[in-house]
């Protein structure tokens, strides 16, 4: 082409791009725009015209560019995904009703402001800038449970690491840390490669050496389900994922497992023991009627269904995969935490939460922080590239 | 015989779903298709083809993917989902059922209108 013609089209296409925001969107929509008037001039050219006539005529048939700019632009307009945020406050607000009734309501406030707050930056930061802090995320993570095992207090037979006043529950934040650092570095590509591939198995392992060495056998179940999950929908090899799922379950046959559980009848003897987390389902049944209990579970299968709902939406790689760690962890502690609640599962004496329910500052954070990255993954669902 | 834009604007939708539920294309190709196929009469505008193509795959009706190898020219191909079928399908029962109403008022019955096609 010409330089004189080219200059035409490229006039036209930054016309076209004017209201389109993010880089990776702009790169797309300029090819597939200029592959579409590199044919039709080519046709033109075909049929008989000059070059610069075809151009013309190329160009002219795309219509006017701001118009056609100001459409794509309202298409790929970011959206915050209310059918998450809905289940997610109505969860919260069943939560804290719960808590007041408990008078436990002023602590679980305490951590759930700043978590919504956090939420909020998150789900208004870009994927791609947030995509940066993974490693440091997943390094964090390591040092924090790390420390907990080491210099950390046990309670109920779990370490907690303690900053000042707050008593931090490492083991039970670990798998979503975890998760999150992890699909924000996994890569289709990598797994193909040989030594990062090696590398990713190692940092899928040693979580779950430390939930193990910490006793911590629910956040180990849970790390394993998230983890296979991840590496199941990015491509891993069956032999890579078979690895992460064999070690995960001989870790598990390891631990002792009769001092992690508790049996239901032990507890329905000693009902209010727990009942401000582990059992926060039962005490709700139990204080407030069946409806509440409905209220909650529809509550629950509602937002997990949304969220796995957005997963398809969602186009690039990384908030994928993010979305699906959380959307894997979320479920299995919903349905955890929900058979355990109505006696047909083994329930462990810590560690096992309804998520935006249940007791606990750290986790309330974490889930809710949680939210917040698949709100910013939905914000920006039609880029391919993040 | 040139079609009035207003009657095209409704339309639209339902001919890029079915074109590309026959095979994956191209922006450009499925152009030429539904000219094409419909004899010459439609003729889709490359303006309004893209923001079409694009909020349907925002609601996931279909998807697509960068086709060719580096350096060469690449194509965007579009392809119709499962849930783009079921969205096809659906606007194919309506599109019939508005088409023979329109017929009965026009042509006062739907066998005289069939004729006339």
């Amino acid at each position: 082409m010409t330089q004189m013609n080219s200059k035409l089209v490229d006039q036209f296409l930054q016309d076209v791009l004017t209201p389109i925001a993010p880089s990776s969107l702009r790169e797309d929509i300029g090819n597939e725009i200029a592959g579409h008037i590199e044919e039709n001039i080519q046709a033109g050219m075909e049929y008989g015209l000059s070059e610069e006539k075809a151009t013309l005529v190329a160009i002219e048939k795309m219509g006017i560019p701001a118009e056609l700019g100001k459409k794509l632009a309202d298409i790929h307009r970011p959206r915050l995904n209310w059918r998450v945020i809905g289940p997610t406050a109505g969860l919260m607000v069943v939560g804290l009703l719960a808590m007041y009734s408990i008078g436990r309501l002023s602590t679980q406030l305490i951590f759930g402001l700043p978590g919504i707050v956090l939420a909020g930056l998150l789900a208004f930061t870009d994927f791609s800038k947030l995509k940066r802090f993974a490693p440091a995320l997943y390094t964090l993570s390591l040092v924090g449970v790390v420390l907990a095992i080491v210099f950390g207090t046990k309670y109920l037979g779990q370490p907690y690491l303690f900053l000042g006043p707050l008593r931090i529950n490492v083991m039970d934040a670990g798998p979503f840390l975890f998760i999150v650092g992890l699909g924000g570095m996994i890569t289709q590509a990598r797994w193909k490669e040989r030594r990062s591939s090696s590398l990713i198995l190692i940092a899928m392992l040693l979580p779950q050496v430390l939930f193990c060495i910490a006793n911590s056998l629910p956040s180990l179940v849970l790390f394993l389900v998230a983890a296979v999950a991840l590496m199941h929908s990015s491509g891993a090899r069956h032999w890579q994922t078979s690895i992460i799922g064999l070690t995960g379950i001989v870790l598990l046959i390891s631990m002792n497992g009769s001092d992690s559980f508790v049996s239901y009848s032990n507890f329905v003897a000693n009902q209010t023991s727990e009942s401000h987390t582990d059992y926060i389902l039962s005490y709700l049944l139990g204080t407030f009627g069946k409806s509440i209990g409905v209220l909650v579970l529809a509550g629950a299968l509602w937002l997990w269904m949304q969220l796995a709902e957005s997963i398809r939406a969602i186009k690039a790689e990384t908030p994928k995969l993010v979305v699906i760690g959380i959307t894997a962890l979320l479920g299995s502690e919903f349905a955890w935490s929900i058979l355990a609640n109505l006696g047909w599962a083994p329930m462990p004496t810590v560690g096992i939460n309804f998520p935006l329910l249940s007791f606990g500052g750290t986790l309330l954070v974490v889930h809710l922080a949680s939210i917040g990255l698949t709100l910013s993954a939905y914000r920006r669902k039609t880029l391919r590239v993040v | 015989m040139k079609i009035n834009k207003e009657l095209m604007k409704g339309s639209t939708i339902i001919l890029v779903l079915m074109v590309l539920g026959r095979r994956e294309m191209y922006g450009y190709e499925l152009i030429k298709e539904i000219e094409q196929s419909s004899d010459g009469v439609f003729h889709l505008k490359e303006g309004t083809l893209y923001p079409i193509l694009h909020s349907l795959e925002a609601e996931g009706d279909v998807e697509s993917s960068w086709v060719g190898d580096e350096g060469s020219r690449q194509r965007k191909y579009y392809r119709i989902t499962r849930q783009g079928r079921v969205a096809l399908k659906d606007k194919r029962a309506e599109w019939a059922s508005f088409r023979s109403a329109v017929d009965k008022i026009l042509f006062g019955n739907t066998q005289l209108a069939g004729g006339l096609r």
